[in-house]
Order: structure tokens, then C-alpha cells, then sequence
């Protein structure tokens, strides 16, 4: 019976065609819309994971977590060094990282922080060490394919932090990589991450007064990861020629933000209060501003759901309208069906599993085409890529829209098949013959 | 003692009606092992409704119908189906072959239909004894009235059918292919050791089966 369902397909192309490819066309968009509102989901989990707080400077907030936690939007601008401390101090306050933003090297973001950071994500080394020093650098996993990175390689960062060529380069500053990060799946990925010192080299920005009474002020009391920097290099050897005397002595060491993780539910209450009322700064909570964000993005997303399942309605509907016609129309075939001793069950069977076929090779075709389109939107927008998204991950949901598509595939068959299914055969052979 | 041969067919006072309207009064046939008969009769004489009841397409309101020893009367819908699928061969006028298959994949449906799957080469074979060897992947819309018919009398014979039933083989077809179609039905029931009925109204084939059966309207069949 299967194999006539086909042949009946087959006979009338151009329907099946068109029924095929209504139903294709709603699974392919709820199928990316699933995928890409469980990717971004899943990834801002991830990615903040083990963040309950992101310091700043005062702005959007959720610039300042898109910018701090998903290296996605641009820093809101920068904070006092003296924040670290002042934080670290707290004693409902579990880890501080601070960080640094404001150069790349060829689109990839550089980040001053300190190694804790990089336990956010269980981040390990694939090859090398950790960064020890000023301009030595830990590579993301996409940084070393895409540039094909090595151990060893020096390169030289640009300010800014999307690739520029008319931004300046601080050719005086040079990165060594020193490590290459096997894959987290998460931002880190595509980060170059060195100290916070770095940051202030390259800049010219005058530091080594301040390193060991503010920037690492509190990290013992709490237990921080250790940085040593007893083997850092006389960055002023190197002094960019550009900025002036004067200017170096008004530059501070700053940070751009602060990723803050409590040690008690007592510091969710207090500190942000705290940040936002009696100091300049801002602080944001991840969970917040991603729920924000997630729910303005799923306002457009569950719009576009709803006209998927539209869609799919439709070509149910246009499932039973054609079956329905069919049953008509083929109502000599299946009169002779049964008289070449096919039973009622057997043709009502067929009639089924002529739908059935309709639906399981569009929601195929549509599982297919939605992965396919998933893929050039991934190869033709950077910011897919950035995002760490994966066109060919496969869904739990997937499988449900899958058999939702069956069901409607059955659905439309069973009005058509229950009227075969009850055709009085001597009527009907008296019609046809 | 003599025994005596089961008969193929063997009908008993087969009554059967629409509404008030009787049309089978009490029909008695019997129709033995490779015999060819004529059913005869005019429009509106019950040969149709005679069919269906013999083929089980329907269940007749008194009387019994026995093919080759077992009953088709008193059984259930899916045993007549059963029953049909495995003694009975049916060739209508117009209703021949299903639409969306080809000549041959219509008799292999048919073959696993009726228990008989068969091979390429064994419905190649068959096809082209009725003349239609080179039309064996055309789909019916595509053959002509007397190529139909063959290919329609080949689908009824794959199960090899110990009753072959045709009604009305030849009434749309001229004066050749009807002479053709009813030489066809006669030589393949013989080679196939079928017996066969053929249910018409068209006289021409009076020459060809000699041995009738008829119906006279709303009256009892005489042998």
C-alpha cells in the first residue's frame, strides 16, 4: 500500500509538489526559529555562568552585560581601578574579575583580566601556559583556527574592537601567545585574553605603583587565584612615543568592568544598591538584562512561530483539500482496489499513508531546507559566527515538530480515508464500471 | 457410486432486492470446472447485482452462493474479500486497471493481492500472450480501449483465479477488438483452467460461447 501511495504521488507531481513544499516551508522556519532562540538562550546562559554581577560605567546595562559578559556591544566606558578593591573588601563577595576591553587583533577582541576568568567557563589549555606577564596572551580555540595561530606567534593589537584598518596599531606593544584554549563553546572562544596589565602598557598608561596595593588589594582575604607579576618586563622601555609626559601622568589605570560573584544571597541584595546609589559606577545583573533581552527578541520570535504553525496549517489543510479531491476522483481505483480483493482497511490504509508520505517528506525536506538556511546565514553573518552558533546542531524539539507535522499530515487524511473507508463498494462499482 | 465434481459455481435461491424493488428471484446456477458460459439479460435484469453477490461484493438477502466448495454467502466483509481475493477473477467494462500504476506494476498489485506474487519476467510473459508486451510500463490512460481490456483480463488472471468473471468485457469496444477481447477471455481461462462467466448483453458473443444463462427481468434464471 505504501508503494501505490507513491505511485499516486507520483501521478499528480505537481500537487504533492506544492503540498510538500507548503509543509517543508513551515517546518524550515520553525525549525530555525527554534534553533536560534535555543542557541542565543543557551548561550547567554553559558556565558554567564557564574557571573551574578557585572560592574561598569554608567550607561545601558544591558550594553554593559552584552559588552562585558558576551563581548558583543561596546563597553560602556571604563571604571576606577579602586572598584576592585573596594568590592573585593565585601565579605558577601565571593570573586572579582576585572577587565579590560578596547583592542583587537583582526576582529578578535582582547581582554585583560586575570586567569580566575577564565574558570568561569572550565576553560583549559590545549597547548602552552597560562599568561604570566604583561603582552603574553591566551588564545581562543576560533582565534587559533581562524588565524591559524601558533605557539610563539607575536602579533600586533589595534585599537577599537572590530577589525579597522585605519585604526592605529600599537606596534610598540607587541602579544606573544603563550597558550591556546582547547574549545569551551562558549565566548571565550573567540577571545585573546591577556593581564590587565597589558592593556595599560600598550596605552602608555603608568601602573606599577598601584598594582600591588589596589589592583590585587582584598585577593588574599578571599582566597583569589594569585597573579605574579615579579616577572614583568619594564614596559616604559617601550613607551609609545605619541603620547606626551603630560598626558601619561594624567592617565590613570582603569578597568572597564567588573564580573562579580557573591559569596551570600546577602550581597544580591546590598551590592548592587550599593553601586548604583553611593558610587559613579552602575552594576547590572546578567540574569535580568539577558530575560530582557530574551523577551524582547521573543516577542518577534513567537510572531514568527505563529505564522510558521500558519504555514503548516495551511498545508494541512491543503493536504485534506487534495485528498479529499483525490478520493473523488479516484473513487473507480479504489472500487477496483477492493475488488481485486483489497480490503476496507488496506485502502483506507492507502489513503493514509498517501498523506503521511506528504507530510514526513516535507517535514524532512523542511528539517533539511531549515538546517541548509541555518548554514548560509552562518557562512555569510559574522555575527552568527562570533555567536559560536551551529547550524547543524539537532533539537529535542526538532523531533516535535517533526511528529506535530505527522499529526497534521494525519489529521487532513482521515475526513478523505473514513469516506473511502465507507463507500458502499457495490454503489460505487456501479458508478464506475 | 458415481462422485460427482464440486462445481466452481453453485447457486441456490439467490434473492436480492433494492428497497421494495426485487431484483433476484430465486436464481439456481451451477457452472462446473473450465465450463464458459453467457449470462444474458437486459438492462435492469440484476446480471450486475448477480455479480457482486457471486464475487461477495455484497451479501444477497436470501439464498447461497458456493465458489469451488466454500460459502461467500453468510460470511463476514473481510472473509468474501479473503474468499474473492483467492478464487475470483473480475473484468468490468470501463473499470480496468488502477490510474497511477503501470500495466505491469497493476498486476504485480494484483498478484500480491490474490496471494500470488509474481516476478518481471513471469507478468512480462503474460503480458505479451494478450499482445501487450511492449506496453508493459505504459499507464492505462495512455492505451487504447482493446489494449486496456487485455491488460485488464492479464491483472484478473495473475492470481489465477478458479472464477473468472467478466461483465460487460466488450460493450464499449468495436466489432475486431470484441471478437479479439472475447477470443482472449476464452483461450486464457482455458489455458488458465478457469471457468468463466461472462455477464453481457452484447449478442456478438453468442458465436464464440454458446452455453448461456439467462435473466429475464425480475424472474428466475434458466439454465
Amino acid at each position: 500500500m505504501i508503494r501505490l501511495a507513491l505511485a499516486y504521488l507520483r501521478d499528480r507531481p505537481l500537487m504533492s509538489a506544492l503540498n510538500i513544499l507548503l509543509l517543508a516551508l513551515a517546518v524550515a522556519t520553525l525549525v530555525m526559529l527554534l534553533s536560534v532562540s535555543t542557541q542565543i538562550g543557551n548561550r547567554f546562559e553559558r556565558d554567564a555562568r557564574g557571573i551574578d554581577l557585572v560592574v561598569g560605567a554608567k550607561g545601558s546595562p544591558l550594553q554593559l552585560i552584552l559588552s562585558s559578559i558576551y563581548q558583543m556591544d561596546i563597553p560602556t566606558g571604563n571604571i576606577p581601578l579602586e572598584s576592585i578593591a573596594l568590592l573585593r573588601q565585601d565579605p558577601s563577595v565571593r570573586q572579582v574579575i576585572p577587565l579590560t576591553m578596547g583592542d583587537n587583533f583582526r576582529g578578535f577582541r582582547i581582554v585583560g583580566t586575570e586567569p580566575a576568568y577564565l574558570g568561569l567557563q572550565n576553560a583549559k589549555l590545549a597547548q602552552g601556559r597560562m599568561f604570566a606577564k604583561a603582552q603574553e596572551v591566551v588564545i581562543g580555540t576560533r582565534v587559533a583556527d581562524e588565524l591559524g595561530m601558533t605557539l610563539g606567534q607575536r602579533f600586533v593589537g589595534s585599537h577599537g574592537l572590530t577589525d579597522d584598518e585605519n585604526a592605529g596599531h600599537h606596534e610598540q606593544s607587541p602579544f606573544t601567545t603563550v597558550g591556546i584554549l582547547a574549545p569551551t563553546g562558549s565566548v571565550m572562544d573567540r577571545l585573546i585574553i591577556s593581564n590587565v596589565e597589558s592593556a595599560w602598557d600598550i596605552h602608555g598608561i603608568d601602573h606599577d605603583n598601584l598594582e600591588d596595593e589596589v589592583l590585587h588589594k582584598g585577593e588574599h582575604e578571599h582566597g583569589q587565584e594569585d597573579t605574579d607579576h615579579s616577572e614583568t618586563v619594564d614596559h616604559h622601555d617601550k613607551d609609545d612615543a605619541s603620547v606626551s609626559l603630560t598626558e601619561r601622568e594624567q592617565m590613570k589605570p582603569e578597568i572597564t568592568a567588573l564580573l562579580v560573584s557573591y559569596k551570600s544571597a546577602f550581597g544580591a541584595v546590598r551590592i548592587p544598591s550599593m553601586i548604583n546609589r553611593q558610587t559613579n559606577m552602575q552594576a547590572a545583573v546578567p540574569a535580568v538584562e539577558t530575560a530582557r533581552l530574551l523577551s524582547l527578541l521573543g516577542v518577534g520570535i513567537d510572531g514568527a512561530r505563529s505564522f510558521a504553525w500558519l504555514l503548516a496549517a495551511t498545508g494541512g489543510l491543503s493536504i485534506f483539500v487534495a485528498l479529499l479531491a483525490a478520493a473523488s476522483a479516484r473513487e473507480a481505483d479504489l472500487a477496483l482496489l477492493r475488488v481485486m480483493g483489497a480490503s476496507r482497511a488496506q485502502v483506507f490504509g492507502t489513503i493514509i499513508a498517501e498523506g503521511l508520505l506528504i507530510s514526513a517528506i516535507g517535514a524532512i525536506a523542511g528539517l533539511l531546507l531549515g538546517h541548509g538556511a541555518l548554514a548560509l546565514a552562518h557562512a555569510n553573518f559574522e555575527q552568527l559566527r562570533d555567536f559560536g552558533f551551529d547550524p547543524f546542531v539537532m533539537l529535542p524539539g526538532e523531533g516535535g515538530i517533526l511528529l506535530a507535522v505527522l499529526g497534521i499530515g494525519l489529521l487532513a487524511t482521515l475526513i478523505p480515508a473514513l469516506r473511502v473507508f465507507c463507500v458502499n463498494l457495490a454503489e460505487s462499482l456501479a458508478r464506475s464500471s | 457410486m458415481i462422485s460427482r465434481a464440486t462445481p466452481v459455481l453453485a447457486i441456490t435461491g439467490l434473492k436480492h432486492g433494492y428497497g421494495h424493488k426485487p431484483i433476484l428471484t430465486g436464481v439456481e446456477i451451477e457452472l462446473n470446472e473450465g465450463a464458459h458460459h453467457l449470462l444474458l439479460g437486459p438492462s435492469g435484469s440484476g446480471k450486475t447485482t448477480l455479480i457482486h453477490a457471486i464475487s461477495g461484493l455484497l451479501e444477497p438477502d436470501d439464498g447461497s452462493v458456493v465458489i469451488d466448495g466454500e460459502a461467500m454467502t453468510g460470511r463476514s466483509p473481510a472473509a468474501r474479500d479473503a474468499l474473492r481475493r483467492s478464487k475470483i477473477g473480475l473484468i468490468f467494462q470501463s473499470l480496468r486497471l488502477v490510474s497511477a500504476l503501470t500495466v505491469r506494476e497493476n498486476l504485480h498489485l494484483a498478484g500480491r493481492l490474490s496471494g500470488h506474487p509474481t516476478t518481471d519476467a513471469a507478468i512480462d510473459a503474460l503480458l505479451a500472450q494478450v499482445g501487450l508486451g511492449h506496453r508493459c510500463s505504459a499507464k492505462p490512460r495512455h492505451l487504447s480501449q482493446g489494449e486496456a481490456q487485455r491488460a485488464a483480463i492479464s491483472r484478473a488472471l495473475i492470481g489465477k483465479p478458479r472464477l473468472l468473471i467478466a461483465d460487460e468485457p466488450t460493450s464499449a469496444l468495436d466489432d475486431e477488438n470484441a471478437d479479439r477481447v472475447a477470443s482472449l477471455l476464452i483461450e486464457t481461462a482455458d489455458r488458465n483452467g478457469s471457468t468463466l462467466l461472462v455477464a453481457t448483453h452484447d449478442q456478438r458473443l453468442k458465436k464464440l460461447i454458446p452455453r448461456t444463462v439467462t435473466l429475464l427481468s425480475q424472474s428466475i434464471a434458466v439454465p
